[in-house]
């Protein structure tokens, strides 16, 4: 509040005018009080002026104006700061004035952070444009391209070479024997576990997929029998691949990777014991139940066998001998895809087998 | 048939040897009961009466029967298969179980040609024939169907039943009075009204299926029977070739009173078919072919099914089959395209600007690119073709 | 091939400035002019190699055209007639139907040929290309009615017609004609072709009395002449 406020205030009140007028004498507020009566020019009997009755000063009385303040209904009249135009005046951003012998980019930048121009030091450029000769892509100042990629200023090598030696006390050596011999790692560790982990730009260090576990086995080295192999790929279905001999589970089914890491131990359990038994109803398998078709015991067979019998007394001359390759030639036939030259090798060992040559 | 061995086509590999003069010393027997050898890259011809006894026209591919009406002869090429097939058919004995014989390849590679030229051969050597046109009109193209008395739940077919029985009945002209000689082993009681005796010759029962259509499936089961008995008492050789054979394994479009497709086992031409397929009788050949007809289907836009047996046959058909021996057709060789190539410059077939218009000048004509008769026109047809016989033939129609 | 499409460029507008003829040529082409170069059709150019310094060594080539691949049976006439039957963009439908009309024309010519003594087999055409070509230049028409209106009436008034219309013409009065024949599915568009090709050839058929109808149509219409300016 001003200072001299409370005079200006005072200077506009009724008794002001009076003591005026008693020091100026009866002419000084004649006029002022004609204009101030308007209508009431009148004087009285005596020839004195009309007295205005002094209810109330005409401005807001103390009390008044500290109730509004103390209720916060007060007309808060808002000025300018003193140091305003210092504020104002422009500031060099802050890569400027960046040293790189005093400070460490690790602590400017610790943590994953939208791109600001005025922090990173790069004279990074990033737009598209109609001509690309014409003129060079948009800088970064205001940007907002550079702003929407993701960026991994938080991952320099040095950085990440600080949090790998703050982590470094608490892990142990690769085995030395395992980078020497890659070979060993098949025979020593049959299970292989996979997950992966994944980083994001944004602040949610959460991604819904790290939750999943591949799990790949050697199936030989569970050294199960004939028998409870063939079970066990058979309960395996489509996990188990033939060629590579390796059964592979893939959980995602429980929220955390440790729990679906449970699960696919669990898995293995179940399908190895499972294998090992025996039921009775396996013994009601038949030859058509087989997962390959075998030479043995089809009836292939034994109509080649009569065939080559008969051959022998119809006078051809057939090579009884080739008939175990015949088989094996049949069986890779029979149980894999079928191609031309599989087919011409299956008539060239026919023709072998009973005796019959190409042009007589 | 004399050998070509007149000439220099002794083998089919050597390029560039063929000599162009095809017209003069191309020979035929008339009637020859000599197992003669068939050498592959020669040009075979069939007599044009002995081919409409054997009803060619029917059973040979429709551009070829075409040929015959136009050139008045039919004249295809002995290729690799055939020369198999001739040598398959000299090793049948009345010891040997039937050999089964499967003829697969590409399309248009000449299947159904071999199996016509083996027919011919069988015909040359008096053996019996049982050729079926096409095992899909058995099982697709049904016109009609009764409910057949013999056995429960079996399905006949009047009109291909006959239709066989006909065929049979043509094919085999030059054997019918051998076959007259032949006699039943039994009654056949067809219906209450219809018999044939015991001891009377077998022919009496294509008579009687050809004049009873509702009797005739069960008379081609019958002859069948009879054949294959005479065939083991080495009475006959029989050639049983049956084109698209991989049908008798097939898709049906044959509805039964429920409304659902009959499996090809309730047919009973199939049936009897497979019978003669199967290797419990002896003194026979069976040829089959493995054709995609009956497996690709044009609508299907994504998948291409293999040419080979296996995947034709499926694996109840493949198993029945077995033990065969497989023999494939491929495309031509150089010379083998080379030998076509001259037969129709020979016979004038090859016609395209070949110098008789009147508006051209010389000059113009001379110019090698304009003559299909020209080195032009003959690398081109067999390059345009990729060297596939069905492409070269069609090419070579229209130019 | 440039300078050729120029010639014919000017000489069309020249043509096309009397407007007797169509003046449309195609004037918007997806391939870059700067970039891309006409192929090269013929066999024996295909073979040469080409000179260090052409250009086309470091520009694009264009797509050949299915029609002129250089083939041994390359004929223009035949190839416009597949063109002209084309229904529904299906070329190869076309392709099929009008190689078999040649084959059918082919087979009936050899067999009269085989029947013919040897003074008659040299009259005897035996190349389907041949009797196609001679079938289809029978048919050309030597006028075109084209629609005049004056005055609220159009009169056919007979214009003069040049070559390659002339080949479109006879075509499309042919491939009209076996469409409405074959149409009820008895007999097939390859037969009805090769019979109106080799009647053609001979100056008789449909397509010829059709032609010569459209004669004395033009010679009756003699009259409009004059509205042909």
């Amino acid at each position: 509040m001003h200072r001299l406020s409370h005079i200006s205030t005072r200077s506009r009140s009724t008794l002001a005018d009076k003591l005026r007028s008693a020091v100026g004498g009866s002419d000084y507020g004649k006029s002022k009080q004609a204009l101030a009566a308007g209508s009431i020019a009148a004087k009285d009997e005596n020839g004195e002026d009309f007295r205005e009755l002094y209810v109330m000063p005409k401005r807001k009385l103390r009390g008044q104006i500290q109730l509004e303040q103390n209720t916060g209904r007060a007309e808060i009249k808002t000025r300018s700061r003193f140091d305003l135009m210092d504020r104002l005046a422009e500031r060099p951003p802050r890569s400027e004035e960046m040293d790189p012998e005093k400070h460490k980019w690790s602590d400017v930048w610790p943590a994953a952070r939208t791109f600001a121009a005025s922090v990173v030091p790069l004279p990074v450029r990033m737009g598209s444009r109609p001509n690309v000769e014409k003129r060079a892509p948009f800088k970064k100042e205001g940007n907002l391209e550079l702003v929407k990629i993701p960026n991994f200023l938080h991952l320099t090598p040095v950085a990440i070479k600080q949090h790998c030696d703050a982590i470094k006390k608490f892990c142990t050596p690769f085995p030395p024997e395992l980078i020497a011999t890659p070979s060993l790692a098949a025979t020593c560790l049959p299970i292989s576990v996979q997950y992966s982990t994944y980083i994001h730009q944004g602040t949610n260090i959460r991604d819904i997929r790290s939750r999943v576990v591949t799990m790949i086995v050697d199936v030989e080295s569970l050294k199960l029998t004939e028998n409870a192999q063939e079970k066990f790929i058979r309960l395996a279905g489509k996990r188990y691949n033939k060629e590579s001999k390796k059964l592979t589970i893939i959980t995602d089914r429980c929220h955390t990777r440790k729990q679906n890491l449970d699960y696919a131990h669990y898995l293995l359990t179940v399908l190895y014991h499972e294998a090992n038994k025996v039921e009775q109803w396996a013994e009601l398998k038949e030859r058509s139940d087989n997962l390959q078709v075998e030479f043995e015991g089809s009836e292939t067979k034994t109509k080649l066998v009569d065939l080559i019998e008969k051959a022998k007394t119809a006078g051809l001359k057939p090579d009884e001998s080739s008939i175990t390759e015949f088989g094996e030639m049949w069986k890779s036939y029979r149980n894999s895809e079928e191609t031309v030259d599989k087919t011409r090798e299956y008539g060239r060992q026919m023709k072998k087998l009973l005796g019959i040559s190409g042009n007589n | 048939m004399k050998p070509f061995g007149r000439l220099a086509y002794t083998t089919a590999r050597r390029i560039g040897t063929c000599k162009r003069n095809v017209t003069t010393s191309r020979h035929f027997s008339v009637e020859s009961n000599v197992q003669t050898n068939i050498e592959s890259g020669t040009l075979y011809e069939m007599d044009l009466t002995v081919a409409k006894q054997l009803n060619m026209k029917t059973h040979l591919p429709s551009q070829l029967a075409k040929q015959m009406d136009t050139l008045g002869e039919i004249v295809t090429l002995v290729r690799e298969p055939t020369a198999e097939v001739a040598s398959c058919m000299r090793v049948v004995d009345k010891h040997l179980p039937n050999l089964r014989l499967v003829l697969w390849g590409a399309f248009g590679t000449g299947k159904t040609v071999t199996l016509n030229q083996a027919v011919h051969h069988a015909y040359k050597n008096n053996w019996a024939i049982v050729n079926l046109r096409s095992a899909m009109e058995l099982t697709r193209r049904v016109k009609e169907i009764e409910m057949s008395s013999f056995v429960a739940g079996r399905i006949n077919d009047p009109s291909n039943a006959v239709a066989i029985l006909q065929n049979f009945k043509q094919q085999n002209q030059h054997v019918w009075k051998t076959l007259t000689d032949l006699l039943t082993e039994k009654d056949y009681e067809w219906s209450k009204s219809e018999r044939t005796l015991k001891e009377k010759p077998i022919t009496e029962i294509v008579e009687m299926g050809i004049s009873a259509p509702f009797l005739a499936s069960d008379c081609v089961g019958a002859i069948f029977r009879e054949l294959r008995r005479h065939a083991k008492n080495d009475k006959l050789k029989v050639l049983v070739a049956i084109d698209d054979a991989n049908s008798l394994w097939g898709k049906t479009l044959v509805k039964r009173a429920d409304r659902t497709y009959a499996p090809p086992s309730d047919l009973t031409l199939v049936v009897h078919f497979r019978r003669m397929i199967a290797n419990d009788w002896t003194n026979g050949c069976v040829l089959m072919v493995a054709d995609k007809k009956e497996v690709a289907d044009a609508r299907d836009e994504l998948e291409v099914s293999r040419h080979t047996p296996l995947e034709l046959f499926g694996e109840e058909g493949f198993e029945f089959i077995e033990p065969f021996v497989p023999i494939e057709t491929s495309n031509y060789t150089e010379s083998e395209a080379d030998t076509i190539y001259n037969y129709y410059v020979s016979k004038n077939w090859l016609a395209s600007k070949s110098g008789k218009h009147s508006f051209l000048p010389q000059y113009i004509l001379n110019l090698p690119i304009f003559l299909a008769r020209s080195e032009e026109g003959r690398k081109q047809l067999m390059y345009l073709s990729a060297f596939n016989p069905y492409y070269y033939e069609r090419l070579c129609a229209f130019n | 091939m440039n300078n050729f499409s120029v010639k014919m460029t000017t000489k069309l507008a020249r043509i096309a400035q009397k407007r007797w003829i169509s003046s449309t040529t195609s004037t918007s082409n997806m391939y870059d002019p700067r970039v891309f170069r006409e192929p090269i059709t013929d066999v024996q150019e295909l073979r040469k190699p080409l000179d260090v310094d052409d250009e086309r060594n470091f520009l694009f080539v264009k797509a050949m055209k299915s029609d002129a691949t250089p083939v041994f049976y390359r004929d223009h006439v035949i190839d416009k007639l597949i063109r002209v039957c084309t229904k529904d963009g299906e070329k190869e439908t076309s392709r099929r139907n009008v190689h078999s009309a040649l084959e059918i024309i082919k087979r009936r010519q050899y067999k009269a040929w085989v029947k013919a003594s040897d003074e008659e087999k040299k009259n005897i055409e035996l190349d389907p290309f041949v009797v196609a070509k001679k079938g289809i230049k029978n048919c050309h028409p030597l006028m075109k009615l084209q629609g005049v209106t004056r005055g609220g009436t159009t009169y056919q008034v007979p214009f003069p017609i040049e070559e390659p219309e002339a080949e479109f013409r006879a075509m499309k009065m042919m491939r009209d004609i076996c469409r409405v024949r074959s149409k009820h599915g008895e007999t097939h568009f390859k037969d009805i072709l090769a019979t109106e090709l080799l009647a053609a050839s001979q100056n008789e058929g449909s397509t010829i009395s059709a032609k010569q109808e459209l004669h004395k149509t033009c010679e009756a219409n003699r009259a409009y002449a004059h509205y042909r300016a």
